[in-house]
C-alpha cells in the first residue's frame, strides 16, 4: 500500500469521522425506510450541516446516508408493499409476500446481508478501478473532457426518460439555465440584468432542493397513502440462516456485479439496476416460477444490486467529477463547498483524502450491515412516526438548506421557482434529472467545448481526431440509438417504473 | 398527454425564442478564433429550437410513445385543493419570513402544513408547530451558525433567543 | 428582490451591531474576508493564513469566505456593495484590474478602497521539463519559424496569466494560441502535452518544478527569483516588460480613513508574523507590504498596463 492509501485509512477511521459515518448510515436507513422520503430527501435535510462541518466529516455523514438509504428502502418495501425508496421496488415483489407468510424478518435479514455484500463488491470496484482511472484521465486534452461530459448528459438523457425527447429537453433547459450567471471562461456577464444576486447564477443544490422535495411533498399530500397502520413490527428472527445464505449465493453475484456495473454509468442508478439484475437472477434460477410469491432469491438480487450501485457511482463522481444521480451530484457540491474538486487532479493532489473517501464507504458499508441488523426493529417502529410532523419539518428544512448555502435570502425564491418547474415537470411526464446533471455539468461542456475549439482555431474536426473524444463520442450516439430502440420495443415487461425521484 | 405535449412545446418555443432574443444582446468579444461568450447560448437556443418544435410535431401528430398511465396529478379535486393551499401557504411564508423573523413565520407556516397533513387534534397542532419551530432555529443558529433571519421577535423578547 | 434582500441583511446586522457603542469601536465583531478565487488554490490558502493571523491582532474572528466567479468580479461587486465599516475585506490581487477592464463589473479598480499591498510574485513562463527548449530564445525561434501554432495555457481569458502571456507574446512578437484551462488545468495541460508552454503564479509551478517536471525559461519580472535564481527575467533578455501578481486588502468605497488604518496596520503584523512568512518561503512569494498611498500609485500604473495588453488583444469591452 502507497503511503497515501494508509493516510486515507487512518483519516477514515477518525473517532468524529466514524462516528458521522455511522450517523449517516442510521438516518440513511430511516429516511430510506418512510415512504415519501427518498435518499434525496435526506440528502437534502442534511445539507445545511455539511456546510459548516469539516470536509472528511460532511463525505463520511453523505455516503453513511447514501448506504443506509439503500438498504431502508427495502424495509418498507418487506413490511408495508411499499418501496421506501424508487431502488426498493423490485424488493417488494418477493419480500412482501414472505412477510405475508410471517417471515418479514427473514426477508429483511436476507435484505440486508444482500445489501452488505453488494456493498462490498462495489467498494472493492471502487478501490481498485478509481486510482487506474482516474490516472488515465490525467491524459484526457479538453476535447476528450468535452466528449466525456456529452457522453454523461446523453446517457443520462436516454436512462431517464421514456421519451427521448423529454429527456434531452430537460437536459436543454437545465444547459440554458447554466448560462444564467457569468461565463465560465472569461466571467461575462450573462442574462443578469445587472442583478448581483444572478452573478454568481443558480447553484444546482438550490435547484435540486426544489426540483426534488417540493413535487416530493405536493405528491405525498395528493396520494393520501402512508398511514403507518398496517406495519407489522413483531419480527421473527432476522440473522440470516445458512441453508439462505446458500441459495442467495448466485443472485447476490448476479446483483452485486450487474449494480456496481451500472451504477458506473451516469444515470442509471438504483431502480433500474434494481429491476435488471430481479430479472436476471429470475432467468439463473433453478426455480424461475416461483419468483414473485415470496423466494429469497427474489429478495437478494435487487437489493444486492441497489448497494452496488452506490460504490460504482462513485467512480465516475472521483475520477472524472461526473455524477451519475443526484446523491453524486449533492456529493460533489459538498466537495467543492470545501475546495476539493473532484477529478483526476484529485489522486495527484489529495490522494490522502481520495483515499480516505473510498475508506469511508467501506466502514458505512460495514456501519450498514451492524446498525440495519442490530436495530432494525426498534427502527422499523419509526415507521409509524406521524407525516403531519414529518413533512412539514421537510419543508422548513428546504427554506434553510437553500438559505444556508451561500447566506442569501435570494435562493430561497429561487428554490421555490425550481419546486413550481419540477411540479410542471411531472405533470409533463419529463424527467428532472438531466435537468440537475444539466446544472451540474453544464459550465463544464462549456468551458470544454470554447476552449477546444480555441485550441484547434475553430476547426471542429478536433473532436474527431481525438480517438478518446471520437470514442466517448460514438458512445453518445450508441447511448441515443439504445433508448430510441428500446422506446420501441413496446412491451418492456422489465422496465422499471418511471423514475421521478431515484434513487 | 397528446394536450399536455403541445402546451409544453409551445411554451417551451416561446422560452427558446426569448432565450435567444436574449443572447443577441450579450456583449460580443473581437478575439480572433475563440468562441466568446453568446457562442454557448446560440448552441443552446438551438438545441432548444429543434427539440421543442419535435415535441410540438410528436404531439401534433399524436406519435408521442409513452403512456400517461403514470403521472401523478393528483385525480381528486380535493386533494388537489390541498396542494395549491400548501403552495399558497409557502409563497406567503417565504414573503414574510425575511421581515418577521424565522420565528414568528414558521410557527403559524407549519402549523398550516400539518393540518393540510391531515393533523387534526389543535394542541398537537400548537405543540409541534412551536416545539419544532424553536429546536430548528436554535440548532441552526447556535448549533452551525447558520444567521437564520431574526426579524422583531428578539426586540420584543430580548435575552431569550439572542 | 434585492429590497427583499436588504431587509433581511439589514435585520441580521440590526440584531448584531445592537450592543455597538457609538465611539469607534471597531472591529467589534467578526471581520468577512472575502476571497475571490477557490478553496484550495493560491489564493486561498494565503488569504487564509493571513486571515488567521489578522484575526490574532485584532481580537475578533477573521472569517475567510470564498466567493468566486468572474475572475474575482462576484468578490469585488461584493464588497463594493457592503457596508463600509470596516467588517468586509476582500483579499484583492491583479484581478482587481483585470476582471475590471474586463467588463466583468459595471466598475473600475477605484471604486474600491485600497488598504495595501501585502505580497507579489512573479508569474514565470514554463514549459514541461522534456520540452524541446532549453531556454526561452529557443522557445521564440521555435514560434516564429511556426506562428500561430504553439499553445499557452492561462488560468482564463483576461486572467493575470494570461494578461502576462499576452504582454511576453507582443513583446518578443510572435503569435500563440492562449489556451483558458484555468487554474485547475492548467498545469494539467502542460504535464499531459496539450499545451506546449503556460504562464502561472510562481507559487503554482513551485512544486512541480523542484520535482522535476517543468522548467522555467523567464520571468517577466523585475528582479530574479530567490527560489530559481537561475531564470532570467524577462528585461535581462531584452524585453522590457514586467507583470507581477500581488495580493493585497480592499475595503468597500467610503470606509472610515482611522478604520482603514487599523486594518492596514494589522495586515502588516500579519504578513511579516513567522507563520505567514514561513508560508511565503515555502511558496515563493514575496512578502512586502505597501501602505495606501503606495499601493495605490502601484495600482494606478498597473492599470495603465493592463489596460494596454488588453487594448491590444481585443479584450476590452465593446459595449
Amino acid at each position: 500500500m502507497s503511503p497515501e492509501v494508509l493516510i486515507g485509512l487512518t483519516q477514515s477511521t477518525g473517532l468524529l469521522v466514524l462516528l458521522s459515518t455511522g450517523i449517516g448510515v442510521t438516518i440513511g436507513l430511516i429516511v430510506g425506510m418512510i415512504p415519501g422520503l427518498t435518499i434525496s430527501t435526506g440528502i437534502i435535510v442534511l445539507l445545511p450541516v455539511t456546510f459548516v462541518l469539516p470536509a472528511d466529516i460532511s463525505i463520511a455523514l453523505l455516503l453513511g446516508l447514501y448506504v443506509g438509504g439503500m438498504t431502508g428502502g427495502s424495509f418498507s418495501a418487506v413490511l408495508l408493499n411499499i418501496p421506501g425508496t424508487p431502488s426498493a421496488s423490485a424488493t417488494a415483489m418477493d419480500g412482501y409476500p414472505m412477510a405475508a407468510r410471517g417471515e418479514a424478518g427473514r426477508a429483511l435479514g436476507i435484505a440486508i446481508t444482500a445489501s452488505f455484500i453488494g456493498g462490498m463488491v462495489s467498494f472493492l470496484f471502487l478501490f481498485s478501478i478509481a486510482p487506474l482511472l482516474a490516472n488515465v484521465a490525467l491524459e484526457f486534452r479538453t476535447e476528450d473532457m468535452f466528449a466525456v461530459v456529452f457522453f454523461g448528459l446523453t446517457i443520462i438523457c436516454s436512462f431517464a426518460a421514456k421519451s427521448l425527447i423529454k429527456g434531452l429537453l430537460s437536459a436543454a433547459i437545465g444547459l440554458a439555465i447554466v448560462t444564467i450567471g457569468q461565463d465560465p471562461v472569461m466571467g461575462t456577464q450573462r442574462f443578469t440584468f445587472g442583478q448581483v444576486n444572478l452573478m454568481a447564477g443558480v447553484h444546482f443544490l438550490t435547484a435540486m432542493i426544489g426540483l426534488f422535495a417540493i413535487p416530493q411533498l405536493v405528491a405525498n399530500l395528493t396520494d393520501g397513502t402512508g398511514s403507518a397502520s398496517r406495519v407489522q413490527t413483531r419480527l421473527t428472527s432476522v440473522l440470516p440462516k445458512l441453508s439462505d445464505l446458500k441459495a442467495i449465493r448466485r443472485s447476490v453475484s448476479i446483483g452485486s456485479l450487474t449494480g456496481a456495473f451500472l451504477g458506473i454509468l451516469p444515470g442509471a442508478g438504483g431502480p433500474i439496476a434494481a429491476f435488471i439484475s430481479y430479472e436476471y437472477a429470475r432467468k439463473a434460477s433453478k426455480r424461475p416460477d416461483e419468483f414473485g410469491t415470496g423466494v429469497v432469491e427474489g429478495v437478494a438480487a435487487p437489493e444486492s444490486a441497489n448497494n452496488a450501485v452506490t460504490g460504482g457511482a462513485l467512480i465516475p463522481m472521483m475520477t472524472l467529477g461526473i455524477p451519475g444521480d443526484p446523491v453524486t451530484a449533492i456529493l460533489i457540491g459538498a466537495l467543492i463547498i470545501h475546495g476539493l474538486a473532484p477529478g483526476p487532479l484529485m489522486f495527484l493532489e489529495r490522494a490522502d483524502f481520495a483515499y480516505g473517501l473510498i475508506f469511508s464507504f467501506l466502514w458505512a458499508n460495514i456501519f450498514n450491515f451492524i446498525i440495519a441488523l442490530a436495530a432494525l426493529r426498534l427502527l422499523v417502529k419509526i415507521l409509524a412516526t406521524p407525516r403531519a410532523l414529518l413533512m412539514p419539518t421537510v419543508a422548513v428544512l428546504c427554506v434553510i438548506g437553500s438559505f444556508a448555502l451561500r447566506n442569501n435570502f435570494f435562493d430561497v425564491y429561487v428554490m421555490l421557482l425550481f419546486g413550481l418547474i419540477g411540479l410542471a415537470m411531472r405533470w409533463l411526464d419529463m424527467p428532472v434529472v438531466p435537468l440537475l446533471l444539466a446544472l451540474v455539468l453544464g459550465s463544464q461542456l462549456e468551458e470544454n467545448l470554447r476552449v477546444a475549439l480555441t485550441s484547434s482555431q475553430g476547426d471542429i474536426s478536433i473532436f474527431f481526431t481525438s480517438p478518446i473524444s471520437l470514442g466517448f463520442l460514438i458512445l453518445s450516439l450508441l447511448s441515443i440509438v439504445w433508448s430510441l430502440r428500446s422506446a420501441r420495443r413496446a412491451n418492456r415487461v422489465t422496465s422499471p417504473p418511471h423514475k421521478e425521484t431515484p434513487p | 398527454m397528446r394536450h399536455r405535449n403541445i402546451i409544453a412545446a409551445v411554451v417551451l418555443l416561446v422560452i427558446a425564442l426569448g432565450y435567444g432574443a436574449l443572447t443577441t444582446q450579450l456583449p460580443i468579444r473581437s478575439l480572433p478564433d475563440t468562441p466568446g461568450p453568446p457562442f454557448f447560448p446560440w448552441v443552446n437556443t438551438a438545441i432548444l429550437l429543434a427539440l421543442s418544435i419535435s415535441l410540438l410535431v410528436q404531439g401534433l401528430r399524436g406519435t408521442a410513445t409513452e403512456d400517461s398511465g403514470q403521472t401523478i396529478t393528483p385525480s381528486d379535486r380535493g386533494q388537489r385543493r390541498l396542494a395549491v393551499w400548501a403552495l399558497v401557504a409557502f409563497v406567503a411564508y417565504l414573503v414574510v419570513l425575511p421581515g418577521l423573523g424565522f420565528l414568528l413565520a414558521t410557527t403559524p407556516f407549519f402549523a398550516v402544513l400539518m393540518v393540510l397533513f391531515g393533523e387534526k387534534r389543535r394542541l398537537w397542532v400548537a405543540i409541534g408547530s412551536i416545539a419544532v419551530t424553536t429546536f430548528l432555529y436554535l440548532l441552526f443558529r447556535h448549533g452551525f451558525s447558520v444567521f437564520l433571519p431574526r426579524g422583531i421577535l428578539p426586540d420584543l423578547v430580548s435575552g431569550i433567543f439572542a | 428582490m434585492s429590497i427583499l434582500r436588504h431587509t433581511l441583511t439589514g435585520a441580521i446586522a440590526l440584531g448584531v451591531v445592537a450592543a455597538t457603542t457609538p465611539a469607534l469601536a471597531f472591529p467589534d465583531k467578526p471581520i468577512e474576508f472575502v476571497i475571490p478565487f477557490g478553496a484550495g488554490g493560491g489564493a486561498d490558502i494565503e488569504g487564509r493564513l493571513l486571515a488567521k493571523e489578522m484575526s490574532k491582532v485584532l481580537g475578533v474572528p477573521v472569517t475567510p469566505v470564498n466567493r468566486t466567479g468572474g475572475g474575482g468580479a462576484v468578490a469585488y461587486t461584493h464588497t463594493k456593495n457592503a457596508k463600509p465599516d470596516g467588517h468586509t475585506v476582500v483579499w484583492n490581487s491583479t484581478s482587481v484590474l483585470t476582471s475590471t477592464n474586463l467588463g466583468n463589473t459595471d466598475f473600475l479598480y477605484d471604486a474600491l478602497d485600497h488598504v495595501g499591498r501585502v505580497e507579489f510574485q512573479p508569474q514565470p513562463f514554463a514549459v514541461r521539463a522534456d520540452a524541446p527548449w532549453k531556454d526561452f530564445g529557443e522557445f521564440v525561434t521555435a514560434c516564429k519559424a511556426a506562428p500561430g501554432t504553439l499553445k499557452v495555457a492561462n488560468a482564463g481569458t483576461g486572467s493575470s496569466t494570461h494578461t502576462a502571456a499576452v504582454m511576453l507574446m507582443n513583446a518578443v512578437g510572435c503569435k500563440v494560441i492562449h489556451l483558458p484551462k484555468g487554474i485547475k488545468g492548467r498545469n494539467k495541460s502542460v504535464l499531459n502535452g496539450e499545451a506546449n508552454a503556460m504562464i502561472a503564479p510562481l507559487t503554482g509551478a513551485v512544486n512541480l518544478t523542484k520535482a522535476g517536471k517543468l522548467r522555467l525559461l523567464v520571468m517577466p519580472t523585475d528582479t530574479r527569483s530567490s527560489i530559481f535564481p537561475d531564470v532570467p527575467t524577462a528585461k535581462e533578455l531584452g524585453y522590457n516588460v514586467s507583470l507581477d501578481l500581488f495580493r493585497g486588502l480592499s475595503v468597500p468605497p467610503n470606509t472610515p480613513n482611522e478604520i482603514k488604518k487599523i486594518l492596514a496596520d494589522a495586515m502588516a503584523k500579519a504578513a511579516n508574523s513567522e507563520a505567514f512568512l514561513d508560508l511565503a518561503k515555502k511558496k515563493g512569494f514575496t512578502v512586502a507590504p505597501l501602505g495606501h498611498e503606495a499601493f495605490s500609485k502601484l495600482l494606478a500604473e498597473e492599470n495603465v498596463k493592463v489596460r494596454a495588453i488588453f487594448a491590444s488583444a481585443g479584450l476590452l469591452p465593446t459595449k
